[in-house]
């Protein structure tokens, strides 16, 4: 049950809440009494949980375990996440890209306005380095740095009158409005008993789940640092998306005495274009389309009176772009039908587009009531076409197999039975061209690392075994055109046929 | 070498008069002598009245229980001091390969700073003068040391007749370089090259390398004198650092004086027991 907000405090009094928090955290120091908190680092393991890549529809977000470098400056303000993720324990069941074949690092900075990530710390100002830009990502990172227990009581105090400080449940909360890049932002800090942040919930927007709340809690403050500062940071840092953990970390080491870090932005950064959906028709066979030109992709398949799209993945942006692109390429036919491979996020997060376009979703079965139910959240924090324009999503449900045709084309779907990638997902089989098309069980190289053991890439020869399926080329959802015998290359096999 | 790489940068006397429209900052860049001429302002005097203070420790500061971690006592000046001045967002930017390098020295500021066991402070580090003695060719800068850091008495000899530097691979490194002065209107800038690479050039483990140049700019406004330099250090830096200006105010006491500077003692460092800063 919601506990009720009572003000307890005029407006006059947030900055006496603000200033007692950060007294408690040790930010004020100094005869002048300033806030002296600009740069820290901290370092920490445990497990990072890849949102949205649940192993079943509804379940919790698989975990890997992780260990983690993170440097911020609030002045700049930037923050450099130095991640490495892992599955030691073996076979991770679901997605995030494993399970991983040997330990992944990766390093996502966000600094000012710009996004990036690097090969390298400093990734731009080495040679041979790589700085790519992630300009998506600016939000997401910014709210991270605001969001850490300094971050938030800066970011209150920056927020003026419009600050609010009420009680629930004998707790004290801050409710602030963010500013800048995080404009619309609304976030909700809890104090525990000793005036320290406990607690931090920011609603955002998902594009499959709807208006959601990231909730991040802190507990057991501690200096943490080589040399004494007087400065607490939190020892373990819990944060939750969608209702389940999204990270669980247990912080090893803390530097909060303003330590060196720097984030200067590569010029290759600066000056890249703002990322735009970007979709390249390419022909496959008479009929099918390969709608590729960014990460996810999608295939369009043309019938006599209609066309069956192939995935709607990501977000409404690509999924809008990618309906453009089948209607420049086949035109004056409606998309009657679009095949989801499976639940995960990146391969959904479009679908709500189409449904607005009036397609039939067919996806497998134990997918429907999920959609159903998540479809039917709210979108208000980042209304989509879906939301200002209600209509009734039509989902049909594949169990084992199903065929569309007309009479002269055939497109066959099928359930990949035993992927740990999935239990939800579907492949597509085009008979008279013998054209595979798959997403994510096969992503071959150099764009996709296969999985560990191969098991992803094994499981699916083995369904096609199973299924007798004719397959001479695989449209894979990501990388490139490739042959069945790349396939057999790569799992080193003999001939399926 | 290192610093026949910068000494390719460093013009000769003859080639002066060719970039003296180009400002100071561009790298490896000679001052000009060409603004060195009529009337300047007279930067002569005794500039320490700084000590505009401010609202000092109370003891009875209400929140200071607040502050967990130190029992209720608000009052920490070493360690509250290094955390504030860490905090200046204005920070050198260095190459990628030498960030671990910097943060390391920082760490272990109690036995790296060379100002810790009694080294010069150098330039930049030791800011601007504190009183300053100017006559047609030349500019005497003197020099106080902080209490806290034990430089010593330094002065600076800097003419201002036109001359060019030496050749650099000519020059011995020192602390505080080979420096030449000439008036960007107003503006006294010296230019200064030659160093040895054991200074820092500040807290925080900003080190550097032999091949730096120092662009100090001094400009007088009244009886309040603004000091800036800027450091070229291709070697270890990614850009020019533009350092914090710094105010200092005219001591209108004619008769005031330029105060003996503390003894250095050196630290006994096997006496450390913590990496806490200073």
């Amino acid at each position: 049950m919601a506990a009720i907000a009572v003000p307890v405090a005029p407006a006059q009094d947030v900055s006496a809440t603000l200033k007692t928090a950060e007294y408690a955290l040790g930010m004020i120091r100094g005869p002048r009494r300033i806030d002296a908190i600009n740069t820290l680092e901290y370092w920490g393991t445990g497990h990072i949980y890849s949102l949205g890549q649940a192993y079943r529809p509804g379940g919790p977000w698989p975990p890997y375990k992780v260990s983690t470098r993170v440097s911020l400056s609030y002045a700049v303000p930037a923050m450099r996440m130095d991640f490495t993720r892992d599955n030691p324990e073996g076979l991770v069941q679901g997605g995030g890209l494993g399970p991983l074949a040997k330990p992944e690092r990766q390093i996502q900075v966000v600094s000012g306005t710009s996004a990036w990530n690097e090969s390298t710390p400093g990734a731009g100002f080495i040679p041979g380095s790589t700085a790519t830009p992630a300009s998506g990502a600016v939000r997401d990172r910014l709210l991270q740095l605001w969001t850490t227990p300094f971050g938030v009581l800066k970011a209150a105090e920056q927020a003026g009158a419009s600050a609010k400080v009420t009680m629930e449940g004998g707790a004290t909360v801050i409710t602030f409005p963010l500013s800048g890049k995080l404009a619309g932002i609304t976030m909700k800090a809890t104090l525990n008993a000793k005036n320290q942040v406990e607690k931090v919930e920011t609603p955002v927007d998902d594009p499959v789940l709807g208006d959601i709340v990231i909730e991040t809690t802190y507990s057991d403050y501690k200096d943490l640092g080589d040399i004494t500062s007087d400065v607490l940071f939190p020892s373990h840092i819990v944060q939750k998306q969608g209702g389940f953990p999204v990270l669980d970390l247990t912080i090893t080491k803390a530097d909060l005495n303003n330590p060196y870090v720097v984030f200067p932005v590569p010029e290759a950064v600066e000056q890249a274009p703002p990322a735009t959906p970007k979709v390249e028709a390419q022909k496959v066979a008479d009929g099918v389309w390969y709608l590729a030109g960014g990460t996810h992709h999608s295939v369009a398949v043309e019938f006599t009176n209609y066309v069956v799209l192939v995935e709607c993945p990501q977000s409404e942006e690509r999924a809008l772009a990618v309906i453009q692109a089948v209607k420049t390429t086949i035109p004056r036919k409606p998309i009657r039908y679009v095949v989801n491979t499976h639940h995960h996020f990146d391969h959904s997060g479009g679908l709500r587009a189409c449904v607005a376009e009036g397609a039939t979703i067919l996806t497998h079965a134990d997918n429907k009531p999920y959609y159903e139910k998540v479809w039917a959240q709210p979108h208000t924090l980042n209304p989509d076409t879906l939301a200002k324009s209600p209509r009734k999503p039509v989902i049909e449900a594949v169990v084992d197999k199903r065929v569309l045709t007309d009479g002269k084309r055939t497109l066959e779907l099928y359930h990949l039975e035993g992927s740990n990638h999935a239990t939800t997902m579907l492949i597509g089989f085009l008979p008279q061209e013998k054209i595979l098309i798959e997403a994510d069980v096969y992503n071959p190289p150099p764009v996709g690392a296969l999985s560990l053991g191969l098991v992803k890439e094994k499981n699916l020869y083995e369904n096609l075994k199973r299924l007798k399926l004719d397959v001479h080329q695989i449209i894979p959802l990501h990388g490139n055109l490739v042959t069945i015998d790349d396939l057999r290359k790569a799992i080193g096999e003999g001939d399926s046929r | 070498m290192k610093r026949f790489r910068f000494a390719s940068r460093v013009l000769t006397a003859a080639q002066v008069t060719l970039v003296c429209f180009f400002p100071a900052q561009v790298w490896g860049q000679a001052p000009s002598a060409s603004h060195n001429m009529g009337a300047h302002p007279d930067l002569t005097g005794v500039w320490n009245g700084n000590n505009a203070g401010g609202p000092y420790i109370k003891t009875s500061d209400p929140l200071a229980a607040l502050l967990a971690a130190r029992d209720g006592d608000l009052v920490n000046f070493e360690r509250d001091g290094a955390l504030i001045r860490r905090s200046n967002p204005n920070k050198p930017l260095y190459k990628p390969q030498f960030w671990e390098k910097v943060q390391k020295l920082d760490q272990n500021e109690n036995e790296d700073d060379p100002s810790y066991g009694c080294a010069p402070g150098g330039v930049p580090r030791i800011g601007p003068p504190a009183k300053i003695v100017q006559t047609p060719t030349e500019l005497v800068f003197l020099y106080v040391s902080p209490p806290a850091q034990g430089w010593g008495d330094v002065y600076r000899v800097i003419p201002t007749d036109g001359r060019a530097h030496t050749p650099l691979e000519q020059l011995d490194g020192t602390w505080n370089g080979e420096s030449i002065g000439f008036w960007e209107g107003d503006t006294l800038v010296v230019d200064t090259i030659g160093f040895n690479d054991n200074g820092w050039l500040d807290i925080g483990g900003y080190f550097h390398s032999e091949n730096m140049h120092v662009i100090e700019r001094i400009h007088r406004e009244g009886d309040t004198l603004t000091w800036q330099a800027t450091v070229e250090d291709p070697d270890v830096l990614v850009k020019p650092w533009v350092m914090s200006p710094r105010v200092q105010r005219l001591n209108p006491d004619p008769k005031a004086r330029v105060p003996e500077s503390f003894p250095c003692s050196e630290r006994d460092l096997s006496h450390l027991v913590t990496k806490e800063h200073h």
